[in-house]
């Protein structure tokens, strides 16, 4: 049951047909990065339990950068790609724009391969001035292929930001489109929170990226003209941009949630004044939480560290609440079709609220004095990503293949996938948690003395993610057999 | 018109001529000044020693007798500098500067001592007590003049990167002006040079009293945008202009997005 009906668009089968075949596109970027990611998150853990004595640490920072820039872009374009496929059923926005972001999305992911190939290696943060201080490690080269990779990445989402603001642009006022009239009582014109949401995350991601294009003239200016930048102003910017953008990518999947998830309840989610003032707080509010990254800084102003402190929790509470509160009516003494998308969907939530109480427990001034740059932090954004927005994702997906392939689901195999992600999921990032509780030490490849722990961690973290592993394997063959099947629908002549 | 646009291509090679001239020329500068600093200075460099172990020295003095460095570093931080007696250079001058530092600071001997150590193997402990009273530091509480085994004091020197060479039979000695600030055997801070700042000193007792002791790199005058500008001698900052930059993203955000539906609008209404 499609919650809002009545204000959805006429879609040509054309049309239809198009934004079926690039969704089709960018959730192959699912089965073929997921894994390769992934993996190299495994090898850091191994290398974290001293699998590999003798292999140069360089290879850690390396996939360290890769694992970290890859698997951020890779949910924020997902997110977005599934988001989009849902909101132009209400806007009329163009599939061959999406076609030009994936093109340069994989032109970008080409860079970044070529970039670490060489050892590029200044973590996933590529921190000022890291991406200068090779040390030998890398060639000069690489990071100029990598500031080739942050341009055409960022115009590439920029273009299709623009194009998302421009298509609701055509159906909505700006007022509109952020609900401000339903704060007057008004429910006309009605707005279907999708496109409340997709309005957020636009204008948050904009932000984002505009943020991201002045970093990089700064860092163009110090490899082209020698002139070097504040580190603490490009430190600033990088979590602005960073930040920013993660929480963007958390926001694009609840924006799936609220279009899909009423389908499998029958219970219509509709837009109301709570959820209004929540989104709109949290578009401004997401702007000034990132200063909670830049509290051992001390140089920045005590008033900016408070401010970091309230806003990252005035930015998470709103949107959660309306968000967990909404999904729980949503299943409340219903009769939910739990199907493998639904249960990856409510399940991913649920990993969102627990990893942003995490999240906000770190942001917390005294609490971070601890927890900084120990494991907590690892711990806290692999349980909103693994067990949060990467559910999401994959429930939309299988869900998105089903709807166009029209292969029915196999309850059996949809439960264990299910049971399997959650058990290996929650018992990886456990160890997380218990090593920044034990002020294990994130980023290290190797653990001294003092710490000498992180290793056992690490290894009991590769004994419990084995069920998810095989809980992606089998999803791979599931849902991957069904995305064959939703192409070769795709492509048949109707 | 076609003169003209000869013209107009003329200009914009010389343009792009000088553009790529000042690229090449800006692009090489740092890194040439850069190579000069690092090929002319060989003095101690704290980066490649701090929190190294320390080796044990067993002291011989006037007054105190024999004692082991370990003693002292166990029981409170000790600040150690190495000098020799009938140094004709920097070692009085040093000496003085950081008996002024310290007297400045105040908690020599009850916070800390003050180890002054000599590297020449002809130096005895009545000469270096005798340097003590010449520099009337004599009777400073917490300051302790004395020599120890040569293949120690080297192996000391070399483990915190000072180092020092005799001069052709003059009896003299090259050597950097050196402070090493010890915590239970660790290198905690080194300062170089001759003069002793009081303000620093005082950072550097605070550091070996385990307090924390904040220090930030002053950004390069040649960057455009800072955060912040720092006043040395006040110690404040004030906002600078990359406090604007920070904001620019907001504002232009909210630029683009009105742009973007004050056209849409206004393409609509014109549409018929």
């Amino acid at each position: 049951m499609a919650v809002s009906t009545s204000l959805q668009l006429e879609q040509t089968p054309a049309e239809r047909l198009r934004w079926q075949s690039v969704t089709l596109a960018w959730t192959s970027l699912l089965f073929v990065l997921f894994p390769v990611l992934a993996s190299l998150g495994l090898f850091m853990r191994a290398y974290q339990a001293n699998l590999f004595p003798r292999l140069d640490p360089a290879w850690f920072y390396t996939a360290m950068t890769l694992h970290g820039l890859g698997m951020v872009g890779l949910w924020y374009t997902t997110s977005f790609a599934g988001m989009a496929y849902l909101v132009a059923r209400y806007v009329r926005m163009k599939a061959g724009v999406m076609w030009l972001s994936f093109t340069m999305t994989l032109a970008g992911v080409v860079l970044l391969l070529v970039a670490c190939a060489v050892r590029f290696s200044p973590g996933w943060y590529f921190l000022y001035p890291l991406p200068f201080k090779s040390g030998g490690t890398w060639p000069a080269w690489a990071t100029d292929v990598f500031l080739a990779t942050l341009l055409v990445l960022g115009v590439a989402w920029i273009l299709w930001i623009l194009h998302l603001l421009w298509a609701i642009a055509h159906r909505y006022a700006l007022s509109q489109a952020l609900c401000w009239h339903y704060l007057r009582n008004a429910t006309q014109p009605e707005v279907p929170p999708v496109v409340l949401v997709s309005t957020v995350s636009g204008i948050a991601s904009l932000t984002a990226l505009l943020a991201a294009v002045i970093l990089l003239v700064f860092l163009g200016l110090e490899r082209l003209l020698g002139i070097p930048a504040d580190p603490l102003l490009m430190k600033n910017l990088t979590f602005y941009f960073g930040h920013t953008l993660i929480n963007v990518a958390m926001y694009q999947g609840v924006a799936i949630i609220y279009e899909l998830f009423p389908r499998y309840t029958g219970l219509p989610w509709k837009t109301a004044k709570p959820m209004v003032i929540g989104w709109n707080a949290v578009m401004v509010l997401v702007m000034f939480a990132f200063f909670h990254h830049l509290y051992m800084d001390f140089v920045q102003p005590r008033a900016v560290q408070v401010i970091g402190q309230i806003a990252s929790y005035s930015s998470a509470l709103p949107a959660a609440v309306v968000t967990i509160l909404g999904l729980l009516a949503q299943v409340y003494h219903r009769k939910v079709r739990w199907t493998l998308a639904s249960v990856l969907m409510f399940a991913g939530t649920m990993g969102w609220a627990i990893g942003g109480t995490a999240a906000v427990i770190d942001s917390t001034i005294v609490v971070n004095f601890r927890f900084h740059n120990t494991q907590w932090v690892p711990a806290h954004f692999h349980t909103y990503l693994l067990i949060g927005l990467v559910l999401i994702v994959l429930g939309f997906t299988a869900h998105f293949t089903q709807e166009v392939s029209g292969e029915p689901e196999r309850s059996r195999i949809s439960k264990a996938i299910a049971t399997l992600w959650l058990l290996g999921g929650y018992g990886f990032v456990s160890l997380f948690y218990i090593g920044g509780w034990h002020s294990v030490p994130r980023r290290y490849a190797g653990y001294p003395r003092e710490v000498a722990e992180g290793s056992l961690y690490a290894r009991l973290a590769l004994m419990l993610v084995l069920p998810l592993i095989l809980a992606l394997l089998i999803y791979i063959w599931e849902v991957g057999k069904r995305w064959l099947a939703a192409y070769a629908a795709a492509r048949r002549p109707s | 018109m076609a003169g003209c646009v000869r013209g107009g291509a003329k200009t914009l090679l010389v343009v792009f001529a000088l553009w790529a001239t000042a690229i090449t020329a800006l692009g090489q500068g740092p890194r040439e000044s850069a190579r000069a600093n690092d090929g002319s200075s060989n003095l101690p460099n704290e980066e490649q020693v701090i929190y190294r172990h320390m080796p044990d020295v067993s002291l011989k003095t006037t007054r105190q007798g024999s004692i082991f460095l370990s003693q002292l570093w166990c029981e409170k931080p000790v600040l150690v500098t190495l000098v020799f007696s009938r140094c004709a250079g920097v070692c009085s001058p040093f000496l003085r500067s950081l008996g002024e530092a310290t007297l400045r600071i105040g908690g020599a001997g009850e916070d800390y001592y003050v180890v002054v150590l000599s590297f020449d193997p002809e130096d005895t402990a009545e000469d270096m007590q005798a340097m003590a009273t010449t520099l009337q530091l004599h009777n400073r509480p917490g300051w302790i003049f004395g020599v120890g085994p040569p293949e120690e004091i080297q192996r000391l020197a070399r483990a915190s990167g000072f180092w020092f060479r005799s001069v052709n039979d003059t009896g003299q000695y090259d050597h950097p002006a050196m402070l090493m600030g010890i915590r239970q055997g660790r290198l905690v801070r080194l300062l170089v040079g001759a003069t002793v700042e009081p303000a620093l000193l005082r950072l550097v007792v605070h550091e070996l009293q385990g307090e924390m002791v904040p220090s930030y790199p002053l950004p390069d005058p040649r960057v455009p945008f800072r955060c912040f500008g720092y006043d040395p001698a006040t110690g404040r900052s004030r906002l600078d202009w990359g406090a604007l930059v920070l904001l620019s993203p907001s504002l232009l955000t909210v630029m683009t997005v009105a742009g973007v539906f004050t056209m849409v609008r206004r393409d609509r209404k014109e549409r018929p």
